[in-house]
């Protein structure tokens, strides 16, 4: 550039009487050019010409988010799903190199693509990990209940930190990691609260609230976007869609008189706690071809219910199922707690009896993207045979004891 | 001179403590980090962080927290005689509670948008109403001993409100709720600090008004009243004092049982005296000091694990009490 001026500069002192006039151009040109070269530097002019996201997502089942695409930025909508549908969070996922956009309100600015990530949650593993993630994870909450091998090694060789001390967040651990974001449930947000003063992101992730478990899946998308995955978890996720919905197509062709009935709660205190009728479990069983006890129900809530009226509707149920995490081998006594009138009930109406063990398969975490398998356990349970080659994976019938 | 020695070993404490409590955390640092960031020198960013803007303000607040529990049950005790009073004594723990929960637990769906500064005025609003009834109430009757019984009424009723919310809620909902009942002096951001720190001082300073009807009703309302203090309205004043100061320090930190019972107890023990100019500054320093030292403990150095700041308070806090109670051997008259 240097040698191109001097060159002109030469030029110009040989023009003689056009002197003057070339030297106004020269300085006019030199003047526009520096203009340019002093303005926006490449990313913001290519930000606004150059879309960095070709790849997009399209959200099918999941209600919690939604995604804005601009050139350079990404605005996401993270949504409390339950009842309200109130926004819960504005982020805006701002491309490395590009300029914030200013226009745009936001609770949380990211930059995009991240490199590390803490998660207070295990159950985000998984989304991570078959998004080939899983080494950006810098922290972990509860480190101990990790069951991925992957993860776990992580945390012995230190690369990824443990971010809580009993149960709590531990903001000193945090920090040490060098995450770029924390993860977290809505309901931890009076916990992530202090982190703001440390410019340490938190963004809410709402999977559970779901009453779908492909949408709970969809939510995979989610996590992509932090990684400009899009395209990765496009394909993934429909490979998972088409799957739940061949097991699907099975289960649609059993007669409404074929469906079992089914109640599916826990016990505490003289009280049970079931899902709501419209919530993803009740989804779940009419999926797999049962009848759930609280069907009519309208909520997408745990309802709680009186431990009269489950003894009123013992008789008519043939299937009684719960989640629990036990060392122990499962027994009647742990659905039914020690109460001997309802172990008594069980026997007499023959109730069959199928379970999750939550601290031996990943139920809260690998299942999330394996519906699917969920799908086709329970179908197994209410329906023996319909798929005779499956090996029951997270639900199982009480006889098929670890 | 034996009591200026016992305040000299108190604040050498304090200051190993502090020091301490700025040394050890989930993180480790080494003393010649805190050594040369103290005299001014440059050191890892991450720990500098660490220090300056964690342990710090937890330090400071766990001093503020500690000398205002403990300056409250002192006041609590000497206007009701009886040593088994404290902040949590009149309901205001229970009050900030409720306040709590209907933040927490009662939001129902909007729970995850609720912030800290919600759960802060839910607490000090439970403990101003706590506290406002507890004055009516004190207006009302002469008798302290009623007076005291209310206090321990109005606790329970808020204690049952909060567990018939605490029974629709979810284990979402709770586990914010459980948290902060478990006690912290970590919540605080720097904004919030200064608040609990004027606090304080406002208080101390109306103490030094109090000092004469103070040392007045030691000996009993009736002599109070003999040499012209207004007992009624001192009553009002000191209960106005301790609600607020309490109120705002368990919204801040979450309830914090045993420091305001046990420190005053523990400072008329080895000062061996009633008199407010001594027991009112050794419960301010002790107060501190045993609020460190059970923040440091319940963070267990060393560990991978914590345990709940109150749970360490109440292990420590009541054998102090039980022994109170056993060397003032006459229990019946406690507890009358």
């Amino acid at each position: 550039m240097d040698l191109l001026r001097n060159n002109i500069i030469k030029w110009i002192k040989k023009a003689g009487i056009f002197r003057p006039f070339l030297c106004w151009i020269f300085l006019a040109g030199s003047l526009f050019c520096s203009s340019c070269s002093s303005g926006p530097k490449t990313p913001i002019g290519n930000s606004q010409r150059f879309d960095y996201y070709p790849n997009k997502i399209d959200i099918k089942y999941a209600k919690g988010f939604k995604v804005d695409y601009f050139k350079s930025y990404k605005v996401v909508s993270v949504f409390d799903n339950t009842d309200s549908g109130s926004l819960l969070q504005k982020l805006i996922l701002v491309e490395q190199g590009t300029r914030i956009p200013s226009h745009q309100p936001s609770d949380v600015i990211v930059r995009v693509p991240l490199t590390s990530v803490s998660c207070l949650s295990t159950s985000h593993v998984p989304y991570l990990k078959r998004l080939n993630q899983i080494e950006t994870i810098a922290g972990i909450g509860n480190p101990d209940r990790v069951l991925d091998s992957v993860l776990n090694k992580q945390i012995k060789d230190g690369w990824t930190l443990g971010i809580t001390r009993s149960g709590q967040l531990d903001v000193e651990k945090v920090l040490e990691s060098n995450t770029q974001l924390l993860m977290a449930y809505p309901f931890d947000k009076p916990v992530t609260d202090g982190l703001d003063k440390f410019d340490i992101p938190v963004v809410f992730v709402g999977e559970y609230l779901e009453n779908s478990v492909l949408a709970r899946a969809e939510w995979l998308k989610f996590f992509a976007l932090f990684f400009n995955d899009e395209k990765e978890a496009r394909f993934i996720f429909k490979g998972i869609e088409d799957k739940y919905q061949q097991v699907k197509k099975k289960t649609a062709g059993i007669k409404d008189s074929d469906k079992a009935p089914v109640f599916f709660g826990s016990f505490y205190q003289d009280t049970w706690f079931a899902p709501g009728g419209k919530s993803l479990m009740a989804n779940l069983f009419m999926d797999a071809g049962a009848n759930y006890i609280f069907s009519k129900n309208a909520t997408t809530k745990n309802i709680i219910v009186d431990n009269e009226l489950i003894v009123s509707k013992i008789p008519g149920i043939e299937f009684w199922g719960q989640v629990f995490a036990n060392d122990k081998n499962p027994g009647v006594s742990l659905f039914m707690g020690t109460d001997s009138r309802l172990i008594n009930l069980a026997a007499t109406y023959n109730l069959n009896f199928f379970y999750v063990n939550s601290s031996r398969v990943d139920y809260f975490g690998k299942a999330n993207l394996e519906p699917d398998i969920l799908l086709k356990d329970l179908a197994n349970i209410f329906h023996p045979g319909l798929f005779p080659k499956h090996q029951f994976m997270y639900f199982k019938p009480l006889k098929h004891i670890n | 001179m034996k009591n200026r020695i016992i305040f000299g070993i108190g604040l050498l404490l304090l200051i190993v403590l502090f020091l301490t409590g700025l040394l050890f955390g989930s993180v480790n640092i080494r003393l010649s980090e805190l050594l040369d960031l103290i005299t001014g020198h440059s050191i890892l960013s991450t720990n500098e962080t660490i220090i300056m803007q964690i342990r710090l303000p937890r330090n400071l607040t766990a001093i503020i927290s500690g000398s205002g529990l403990a300056l409250s049950g002192l006041l609590l005790q000497t206007l009701f005689r009886n040593p088994l009073a404290g902040p949590s004594i009149l309901g205001i723990s229970s009050g900030s509670g409720l306040g709590v929960a209907i933040v927490l637990l009662a939001g129902g769906s909007m729970t995850g948008i609720l912030g800290t500064g919600a759960v802060i005025l839910g607490a000090v609003i439970g403990a101003l109403v706590v506290l406002l009834l507890i004055a009516i109430i004190s207006l009302k009757f002469e008798d302290v001993t009623l007076v005291l019984v209310a206090g321990l009424m109005l606790g329970f009723l808020s204690s049952s409100l909060v567990s018939i919310l605490a029974f629709f809620s979810s284990s979402e909902e709770l586990k914010p709720f459980i948290h902060w009942g478990f006690g912290s002096f970590s919540r605080l951001n720097p904004f919030q600090l200064p608040i609990l720190g004027i606090a304080l001082f406002t208080v101390i300073l109306f103490t030094l008004f109090l000092y004469k009807p103070l040392n007045a009703l030691l000996p009993g309302e009736n002599f109070a009243r003999s040499i012209g203090i207004d007992i009624k309205k001192s009553r009002i004043f000191i209960i106005a004092l301790t609600g607020i100061l309490t109120g705002i320090i368990t919204a801040f930190t979450g309830p914090i049982g045993f420091i305001g019972l046990a420190v005053p107890q523990v400072v008329k023990l080895i000062f061996k005296t009633n008199h407010h100019r001594v027991t009112i500054a050794g419960s301010l320093l002790f107060g501190a000091v045993a609020a460190l030292g059970c923040d440091i403990i319940s963070r267990v150095p060393g560990q991978d694990y914590s345990l709940p700041l109150n749970a360490v308070t109440a292990l420590f806090g009541a054998p102090v009490v039980l022994i109170v109670l056993f060397r003032s051997g006459n229990v019946k008259r406690i507890l009358s």
